[in-house]
């Protein structure tokens, strides 16, 4: 009966670890899938802007908003420009402009704060380059984030949309030379 | 004098307890090596423990369970509700409007939950099987039979000429 009973107690014992395991488990999973979807990046309405009249350059600001409770790291941005319009006649469904092949410099969040990033944009397709001024600009890309505790960095979709952003006289600034 | 063994009402007791406990113990180790945990669950292990810890709760529930049937049952029931337990971890998230309700995630879950069931049910099986087999002195010395006849050695029962 002593064996017996040894057994049950062994069976209550891995009952307990597993109390605790689980309940680990679920806290972790669900903290850091919490933290993940505290953060956010967007683009700043109306800063961007053409550097260059052929729609060569352009600058735009994004804002990164850390809500959760942790401080964030955010290691790169990929974002591409993408141009909705008409050429020559032919629709230009979201196609590819450019990108922003600058290296990105890591910014650190503090929990619960927001920070600006200026970003500058490099149009590459040559082919649709002369519609920047009339296209819908829109952009796509990702981020890559880290947060203070958490071992798996986080890469987070962006996707947000400009308009139109002719290259008036006001809004073209005089660049540094390529 | 016969050992008083466990009455009816404890046992039940006992082997419901015992059950409960290696279900949690048993879903704690899913949740801690299921891949789709891998990443947000520290720390992470192997997903050979869930063979271990399957072969461990059907060996201590083997031991401990007179009736074949009822183990069965107490077996085929452990892997479904373990892994009913799994798939809502992995579902919690929706649930506690951490991210959005999609079917896809539900779907996902679900299938998770039934790849982990079935996964768990072989070592489940033959942890019980050797536990069954080997502890027949266990479960003997713990529910002692009245009606058995205890045979007197010859030896002993033989008249003096």
């Amino acid at each position: 009966m002593r064996v017996y009973l040894s057994i049950i107690v062994v069976s209550v014992l891995l009952g307990i670890g597993g109390i605790i395991g689980l309940s680990d488990a679920v806290s972790d999973y669900t903290g850091t899938l919490r933290t993940y979807t505290q953060i956010d990046a967007t683009y700043d309405e109306g800063s961007f802007r053409w550097l260059e009249p052929d729609f060569n350059r352009a600058s735009l600001t994004m804002t990164l908003h850390n809500d959760s409770p942790v401080d964030a790291t955010v290691i790169n941005i990929d974002l591409f420009l993408r141009f909705n319009g008409e050429l020559d006649g032919q629709i230009v469904d979201n196609a590819f402009a450019g990108a922003n092949y600058n290296r990105f410099d890591q910014v650190t969040i503090a929990a619960g704060d927001s920070q600006s990033v200026p970003l500058e944009i490099e149009v590459t397709t040559n082919s649709i380059q002369p519609i920047g001024g009339t296209a819908e600009l829109s952009l796509r890309g990702s981020m890559e984030v880290e947060f203070e505790g958490i071992e798996r960095r986080l890469t987070l979709d962006l996707a947000d949309t400009i308009g139109v952003v002719p290259a008036d006289a006001s809004s073209l600034v005089s660049g540094p030379a390529r | 004098m016969m050992a008083r063994g466990i009455s009816r009402p404890v046992y039940i007791g006992l082997v419901a307890v015992q059950w409960v406990m290696l279900v949690i113990a048993h879903t704690a180790v899913l949740a801690h090596a299921g891949r789709p945990l891998e990443r947000y669950v520290t720390p992470y292990i192997s997903d050979g423990w869930i063979i271990v810890s399957g072969i461990v709760a059907g060996l201590l529930l083997g031991i401990t369970v007179r009736s074949i049937p009822l183990l069965l049952s107490l077996l085929f029931a452990f892997c479904i509700v373990s892994a009913t337990i799994y798939g809502l971890v992995i579902y919690a998230p929706s649930m506690m409007d951490i991210i959005a309700r999609a079917t896809v995630f539900q779907n996902y879950a679900m299938q998770q939950a039934v790849f982990m069931g079935l996964w768990s049910l072989m070592p489940v099986l033959g942890g019980a099987l050797i536990g069954h087999i080997a502890g027949g002195g266990v479960r003997r010395a713990a529910f002692p039979d009245p009606d058995a006849v205890t045979l007197t050695p010859w030896w002993e029962t033989r008249e003096r000429t």
